[in-house]
């Protein structure tokens, strides 16, 4: 199942966040999705999401409009993460996994040894199982991650939107998490998750899409997006880009001299 | 740990099947268990037993029973209601009373008495209702933010404010009142299980009957409102059309609680707390169990209310509030990790 962005635009009362975004992703395939802080990341993925609805254009699960179908419609095919949640109640890891079992339940159909199978499968991927007990409250930041991965995939969505996996993450659950979702796109999963870390990116994504001030600047892969021209132009603020012989990509945020920053305008 | 809930679930039952009889036992006159079992069980069909006094008959039938079923019935209702709304609003505070709905619903009860229409049959539970669901729509419109979501910190407020002038309105309605008003609107602020009747039992049953079913039809749409709206309509939750029906559902079976026993606070509070800490946040089995346990606590207030001073009776919410109180700051302290965190997140 692929994703369509079609001209897509979208504003909050009156003040435009998102215009003419086009983008598509496919199975296999991870796009990263790049930009400074308010660009409209979290709003694109919402619109795609079915959350937020989009005045201009319109998003496309392989042939259905994304705003023509339920949320439960929506939730059986594409598995959605925020970027903040919180478990207003005391919840075990094993009771939120199992919400993901949600879009496919009737309102009279209980859970069944195949749903019990799905949700185990779940935290097995994501490596979770030995703490499937445990409140999600005393957690740390990297595991609750695994969590809402693992609810994510008990939906058993053909695609997967992400807004910033990784935030508050040390290195190590970082790679971990990445690792994690680009093996789950290998397996066949649409995966766009918008990330913050240009390294982790270049690292993991196949496809990079830029906005910067709601604005598609670039989709194309990392070798194409991460230059410094488009970045600069982007964030606001001087980068270098190196590119080692055998392929990985650093982008390094210069020291500023506030002159230059001035010319950059 | 399944079988532990059933476990809770049952023996909740067993208590309320124990507990009605004995309460209906325990009054000014005493009236042997025995003998009560036998007169609540002349009731059902096919079954005889011959009663040897018809005074003790009539006290059970006409007195004691209505009051006892009212107090199981009125304690599951506001139990049950207040585990929804902390569900809905997501937040541990939030109960009928808080959110102003109680409030609301005893003003529409007075409105009704001042008026003289309360001769009428179900005029006054429809006013409490009305005054129940113009608070809430109040409260609702008041906190929703430019994206459908609810403010919880604004909710919470605007229920404090609400609550505030619908008191104010039923004391100003009880200042004109004439002496038979004063006191039947009185009655209702207080509140209390004196003025039971049948057709207060039946009203009760059918619409916690009725409330109930939707509320379990959609308890596991409610359990993903614990990640937060944007999260539950990511797993295919209506979030805006969940909150209204099951606040409305919420609203109707406070309003027929208070229009029957008036406001009697802090069982919606505290019964949930309890509960979830001991069965765990499942709506599925959180409200039945919540249900059955806010009947049996209001069961025991009412009782202990007309036994303690007689023959003078206290208002059963005295004693809620000496109870619930004390109980509800030994939750506090027992639960201070899992309650404070996601309090202080969401900005309350």
């Amino acid at each position: 199942m692929k994703i369509r962005v079609c001209d897509l635009g979208l504003s909050y009362d009156g003040t435009p966040i998102l215009e003419g975004v086009h983008l598509a992703v496919e199975p296999h395939q991870l796009v990263a999705l790049i930009g400074p802080n308010g660009s409209g990341k979290t709003t694109l993925l919402r619109a795609i999401s079915g959350l937020l609805a989009p005045q201009e254009g319109a998003i496309y699960l392989d042939f259905a409009k994304v705003h023509g179908l339920t949320p439960a419609q929506i939730a059986t095919e594409l598995a959605s993460i925020e970027q903040e949640i919180h478990a207003s109640f005391e919840m075990t890891v094993e009771e939120i996994v199992s919400l993901g079992r949600l879009p496919h339940l009737g309102r009279f159909k209980s859970f069944t040894a195949q749903d019990h199978a799905i949700v185990e499968r779940a935290m097995q991927r994501t490596d979770i199982i030995h703490f499937a007990e445990r409140s999600i409250n005393t957690l740390s930041s990297g595991e609750r991650q695994r969590v809402w991965l693992a609810m994510a995939l008990a939906q058993e969505p053909q695609v997967l939107l992400l807004d910033e996996p990784t935030s508050h993450l040390d290195i190590k659950y970082q790679m971990e998490i990445m690792e994690l979702i680009k093996r789950l796109s290998d397996e066949g999963l649409a995966v766009l998750a918008s990330v913050h870390d240009l390294n982790l990116a270049a690292q993991f994504s196949d496809k990079i899409a830029l906005i910067a001030e709601g604005q598609l600047l670039a989709f194309d892969t990392p070798e194409k997006v991460l230059t410094e021209s488009l970045i600069e132009r982007a964030y606001r603020t001087p980068i270098c880009v190196a590119r080692s012989a055998d392929g990985p990509i650093f982008v390094i945020a210069q020291r500023v001299d506030h002159k230059e920053v001035q010319a950059l305008g | 740990m399944r079988k532990k809930k059933r476990w809770v679930l049952f023996s909740l039952c067993c208590s309320l099947l124990v507990g009605i009889p004995c309460a209906v036992a325990i009054g000014p006159v005493f009236i042997p268990v025995t003998e009560t079992a036998k007169i609540l069980l002349n009731h059902f069909p096919f079954v005889v037993f011959s009663v040897s006094d018809l005074t003790n008959a009539l006290i059970v039938d006409q007195v004691r029973l209505p009051r006892v079923l009212l107090a199981a019935l009125v304690g599951f209702a506001l139990a049950a209601c207040g585990t929804v709304m902390q569900g809905l609003f997501r937040n541990p505070l939030a109960d009928p009373y808080l959110l102003g709905i109680a409030s609301g619903a005893t003003a529409g009860a007075a409105t009704v008495i001042a008026l003289r229409l309360d001769a009428l049959p179900f005029v006054l539970p429809l006013g409490a209702f009305l005054g129940g669901l113009l608070v809430v729509l109040i409260v609702y419109q008041l906190s929703r933010t430019p994206l459908g979501r609810l403010d919880n910190l604004t909710l919470i407020l605007a229920g404090v404010a609400l609550a505030a002038l619908f008191s104010a309105i039923s004391s100003f309605l009880l200042f004109v009142a004439n002496n038979d008003q004063t006191r039947r609107i009185v009655f209702w602020v207080l509140g209390g299980l004196g003025g039971a009747q049948w057709t207060h039992v039946q009203l009760l049953v059918w619409v916690i009957v009725l409330g109930m079913s939707v509320l379990l039809l959609f308890a596991r749409d409610l359990n993903a409102l614990v990640l937060g709206e944007e999260m539950a309509t990511h797993l295919g939750v209506d979030s805006r059309h969940l909150k209204k029906l099951l606040l409305g559902t919420a609203t109707l079976m406070t309003a027929a609680a208070v229009a029957t026993a008036g406001t009697i606070g802090f069982i919606g509070l505290i019964v949930p707390h309890a509960l979830r800490w001991l069965v765990g946040p499942d709506h599925r089995m959180l409200l039945p169990v919540a249900g059955l346990s806010g009947a049996l606590l209001l069961l025991a207030c009412d009782t202990a209310a007309r036994t303690v001073l007689q023959p003078a009776e206290l208002p059963v919410g005295i004693i809620t509030a000496l109870l619930g109180a004390p109980f509800f700051l030994f939750l506090l302290r027992r639960q201070k990790q899992a309650f404070v965190r996601p309090l202080s997140r969401e900005g309350l």
